[in-house]
């Protein structure tokens, strides 16, 4: 059942305004690239964003693609050609769709804007396994070689031993060389210095804007949020990242000093946990009517968002990579996951999570119930999980959403009145 | 102070008037195409019951899928805050509640004074609920009211495995065809359905004494299954269908939709 | 009695041959699956013991597992929750999919009674430096299982331990390989049993019983040899019921390649003057699992078994949710279906809605 309430998130920022431009710049250089000869790579996932900007290469992100088309409620048609291709319904939707977009025989015009066929893939078993499993699909069907990053898991928190790292590293000295041999031209490691300090850089940029997202009241909900994470992850090892942050950090310590907020008078702050509705972010703003506002959301945290980058070391880039992706908290064993969302609860005030179940996921769901068990432990704060599929707009049902929140919220607001 | 509860739900809607949270009147009747229209006649005659005009009432909340429809000023609250109230208030320091209604099912999950701890709703989804017993019932030529009744006296285990009330259907025929006993086929039917209760309550470790309400805990046979099934201790009020309006109610008289 | 009998009543109460082994004061080590080393557990005088499933329907995990988690997984955590596996002395589970990895979250936060351990393989095969990472967790691994057990693990006790599973690979392949005749010895349902079994004993016992049984069956043949020769593949079925469907549908089940079968006795370790290195090549040089790059191995390997058992048709029984075989079908199918007719099927891992898979399963055979 698809229901057309769907509306787009409000965002309040001026800053977050620019990076939606500088998404937009990004995938049309993508598309320019290509008409240029230039070879275009598709990746995915954690895989170090650092040494494609200092290969300056031309990169699809697999997981922001079907972002941008979620965003135009667009999702649900390209899912549905990945199906009539034989991909069932378990299959993750966000690898549904991009492999629809993949192999549709017509496109409409806004994808056309920003889709480019591949030279050749980049792909990695971080953060799940089950993506490079759709690569192998992808790399067949345009015919054209792949590097596989095999990254291993964290079974050891956060002292990761030498070998794995070793191991990591390795690999992605592997990825530059394939990249070499495949048109890009020779490895220049200063550079890929230069791209691992800026990328320490930007990180230590997010955590200092994430202090500012701990004011009561928020100056920045995730709504904006989830965009302005998009340097965070797409964009670690450019100037262009660190410039963003900058600008998104002057804004929010101005609005912290005058104690402007999302909402001026909050009553409730919620963590989002799981992927949010992306071709409905209005339902995140829905929470306003009782005086809530969503102030984070874990995904933005994934790479690298959550981890301490002193020990990032320019002059060992590789090894600086390896360490940053393998401490990553959705590395899946759920540790870092959990013992990170506890201490998010604790710094960011937040009074109930809202913990959301996309089915397609192999990896999300299954921190649901550790989470929820931590942060009630930790901090009586409660959870409330439900299935909503963040960019199968298909799968999407408005009143059942809503009704979600609405209990959650009334109870929370009911224990807070005891 | 005499206060109302008014749960619109989408097949019966439900209205209570309490005076100082005594029980001064109750009315149940079909919501149909005009639910605004329903709630009139409903309040008109649990008015006219409990002796006392509308303007004697002097908070009023309203619950219900189709709250918004109330065509009084009223305060709303959600059915996990309303059937937790009603439900402590009967049975103080049951574990919980499992309100099984015509398109919803709901579990909660309570400590001794009453406050929620988790819940969990159906999703969108009809299979766990009322709508999916009335389908099978016209299926079957049965009357909804015996169908509890006549699963009891089957004398074999059928397994009806579809989910969604249309393939549910299409298996429940294909029996009918190939003979199956009526009973034996609905005692199938009301596992399929617990086994979905079952699984909702499970994800939120629901156990102990609970309270089953709405208006399909009334079902002798359902509930037989699912006392079963969950190994726990169900309990069911005898208006099993009010409790939601009667913790609406009781909400008003915290205060909330004063008017 | 015969062999047969006796093996495949092994399934039927399996905690047996575990009582058995305790009874010599003897610990017990679960396992799952086939990328944990049981000759290392072996050679330090405990028993692999791999950890199957039942067709019960899931209660408890589900308040754990969210229902998209495969189904296996949250039924093997169900029984865990249950006690059922608290004669276990510890759980080891390899670095496969998904579900295993939050398998390993679940049980090491929510189950105290048994330690749960994660041997993190790499997923790439044919790699040195990938040779060289699992070499060192390998001696992580082999270095708890002496602290658990007690036991030093010499050379010399691994090399014998080597040896031995070996031979039963070697005794199961032949066996099979008996399935490739026009009228195979013995069913695809008992076929998959004898392994099962044969993976769940000590294999002291189980090497000298499938001798006996390949000189038992050598003569045998089935009844019903007429049908279409089927291949079933993919997640892990361990219940016949699957197996017996199809054979009801006509189908001639010739060779399985699951994890509870093929998968786990087609290869043999290679020799090496070093044991610890024979078991590094032999996981990350074997081309068994969905889970491991590259793929193209795989996709030869399911050729070769086609050719060899003269396979009409291929059936993938893929557990609900179990990503890494939804991607292999759906990425194999064109391919394979140049040649062989392919059947992609989702199952429930408690075995209900069968009623639906055999109208499928009888429309492919009559296609076939
Ligand atoms: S983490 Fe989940 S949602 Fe993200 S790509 Fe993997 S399966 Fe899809
Ligand atoms: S398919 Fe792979 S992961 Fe699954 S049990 Fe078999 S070897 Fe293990
Ligand atoms: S059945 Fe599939 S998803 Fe489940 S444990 Fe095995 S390989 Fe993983």
């Amino acid at each position: 059942m698809t229901t057309k309430v769907t509306t787009p998130g409000e965002k309040s920022l001026e800053t977050t305004a620019e990076i939606s431009k500088a998404i937009k710049a990004y995938y049309g250089g993508v598309k320019v690239a290509k008409e240029e000869g230039k070879p275009i790579i598709w990746s995915y996932g954690l895989t170090p964003r650092e040494i494609f900007h200092a290969m300056d290469a031309h990169v699809i992100y697999l997981e922001h693609l079907p972002l941008m088309v979620g965003a135009k409620q667009l999702s649900g048609h390209y899912i549905q050609v990945a199906e009539e291709e034989g991909f069932s319904r378990d299959v993750c939707a966000f690898h549904r769709c991009f492999l629809g977009c993949a192999v549709a025989s017509e496109r409409d015009p806004y994808l056309d804007q920003f889709f480019v066929d591949p030279d050749f893939i980049i792909a990695t078993n971080l953060p799940c396994m089950s993506e490079s499993k759709s690569f192998l699909y992808a790399a067949d069907h345009h015919n054209v070689p792949y590097y596989f990053i095999d990254a291993p898991i964290n079974t050891w928190g956060k002292d990761i031993p030498d070998y794995a790292i070793e191991y990591y590293a390795g690999q992605l000295k592997g990825t530059l060389d394939f990249m070499s041999e495949h048109g890009l031209g020779t490895v220049d490691w200063d550079k890929l210095k230069e791209a691992v300090s800026l990328s320490k850089k930007l990180i230590l940029l997010w955590n200092e804007i994430d202090k500012c997202r701990q004011a009561v009241p928020t100056p920045m909900g995730t709504v904006d949020g989830l965009t302005a994470a998009y340097p965070l992850i797409q964009l670690p090892g450019t100037q262009l990242g660190v410039t963003l942050f900058e600008r998104l950090l002057k804004e929010l310590k101005g609005k912290v000093e005058r104690g402007e907020g999302v909402l001026d008078d909050e009553k409730l702050r919620l963590l989002w946990f799981g992927v949010p509705p992306f071709y409905n972010m209005g339902l995140l703003n829905y929470v306003e009517k009782y005086g809530a506002v969503v102030v984070k959301s874990m995904i933005e945290y994934i790479a690298g968002g959550a981890y301490d980058p002193s020990i990032m070391d320019p002059d060992k880039p590789l090894e600086s990579l390896a360490y940053k992706a393998l401490v990553d908290i959705v590395n899946p064993i759920s540790e870092n996951m959990v013992n990170f969302i506890r201490e998010t609860v604790k710094d960011f005030h937040i009074d109930g999570v809202i913990g959301v179940v996309k089915r397609s996921c192999g990896l999300l769901p299954g921190y649901m119930r550790p989470v929820k068990d931590a942060v009630y432990e930790d901090s009586g704060v409660p959870t409330t999980i439900f299935d909503l599929d963040g960019l199968d707009i298909r799968e999407y049902d408005d009143a059942t959403s809503k009704a979600n929140l609405d209990s959650f919220i009334e109870a929370l607001l009911a224990s807070k009145r005891r | 102070m005499i206060t109302a509860g008014i749960d619109v739900g989408s097949l019966a809607t439900k209205v209570v008037l309490l005076n100082e949270n005594q029980l001064m009147s109750h009315e149940v009747s079909g919501t149909g195409v005009d639910a605004t229209e329903a709630v009139k006649k409903a309040m008109d005659t649990a008015l006219e019951k409990a002796g006392i005009s509308f303007k004697d009432i002097e908070s009023l909340v309203s619950t219900g899928a189709g709250k918004k429809k109330v065509p009084f000023e009223s305060a709303q609250a959600t059915e996990i805050i309303c059937d937790t109230k009603g439900v402590s208030h009967i049975c103080p320091g049951v574990n919980g509640v499992i309100d099984i209604g015509a398109e919803n099912c709901r579990v909660i999950k309570c400590d001794q004074e009453g406050n929620i701890i988790d819940f969990a709703l159906n999703d969108k989804c009809a299979s766990g609920t009322g709508i999916f017993l009335d389908a099978m019932a016209k299926a079957l030529r049965v009357k909804p009211e015996e169908m509890g009744e006549l699963s009891l006296q089957a004398t074999q285990d059928i397994e009806v495995t579809s989910m969604c009330s249309v393939f549910a259907e299409s298996e429940v025929v294909s029996m009918i065809h190939r003979r199956v006993p009526k009973n034996d086929i609905l005692r199938g039917i009301h596992r399929s359905i617990a086994s979905r209760i079952c699984g909702q309550a499970n994800r939120i470790l629901l156990e102990g004494q609970l309270v089953v309400m709405g208006g399909i805990a009334q079902n002798l046979g359902l509930i037989t299954i699912l006392k079963e099934l969950m190994g726990s201790e169900l309990i069911v009020p005898d208006e099993p269908e009010i409790l939601g309006a009667l913790g609406a109610a009781l909400l008003a008289g915290e205060g909330e939709g004063e008017k | 009695m015969t062999t047969l009998e006796r093996m495949i009543g092994i399934l039927d109460a399996p905690e047996q041959v575990v009582m058995d082994w305790k009874a010599k004061g003897k610990k017990v080590i679960g396992y799952r699956c086939l990328y944990v080393p049981e000759e290392i557990i072996h050679a330090a005088a405990m028993l692999p013991y791999a950890t199957l499933g039942t067709p019960e329907p899931i209660t408890k995990a589900d308040s754990y597992f969210q229902p998209c988690a495969c189904e296996f997984v949250r039924n093997i955590f169900d029984l865990g929750l249950d006690g059922k596996f608290d004669f276990l002395d510890g759980l080891v589970l390899s670095n496969t999919c998904d579900a295993v990895r939050h398998l390993k979250n679940m049980w090491t936060t929510y189950i105290d009674s048994v330690p749960c351990y994660m041997l993190n393989n790499p997923q790439k095969m044919y790699d040195e430096p990938a040779f060289k990472f699992y070499r060192h967790e390998l001696e992580g691994f082999k270095k708890t299982m002496e602290d658990l057990s007690g036991n030093k693990i010499s050379d010399a006790s691994l090399r014998e331990s080597i040896d031995l599973y070996d031979e039963t690979r070697r005794l199961l392949k032949e066996l099979n390989g008996l399935r490739r005749r026009d009228v195979p010895p013995i069913s695809g349902a008992e076929a998959l049993m004898i392994s099962m079994a044969a993976i769940l004993m000590p294999k002291e016992e189980t090497n000298a019983l499938l001798l006996q049984l390949i000189d038992e069956v050598k003569t045998r043949e089935i009844k019903d040899a007429d049908g279409p020769r089927i291949m079933v593949t993919g997640s892990i079925i361990d219940n016949p019921t699957l197996i017996e469907l199809v054979e009801d549908m006509g189908g001639v089940v010739v060779a399985d390649d699951l994890c509870t079968s093929m998968k786990y006795f087609w290869y043999q370790t290679k020799p090496n003057e070093d044991p610890m290195d024979a078991i590094v090549r032999f996981n990350l040089e074997r081309s068994v699992c969905a889970c491991m790059h590259p793929s193209e191995e795989r996709y030869d390997f399911l050729q070769e078994v086609i050719g060899e058992f003269a396979v009409d048709g291929i059936i993938y029984f893929n557990v609900k949710y179990c990503h890494p075989f939804v991607y292999e079908s759906a990425t194999f199918r064109k391919k394979l279906e140049e040649e062989t007719p392919v059947l992609a099927l989702e199952v429930d891992h408690s075995l209900s809605g069968l009623g639906q898979l055999k109208t499928r399963v009888q429309a492919f055979i009559e296609m076939l």
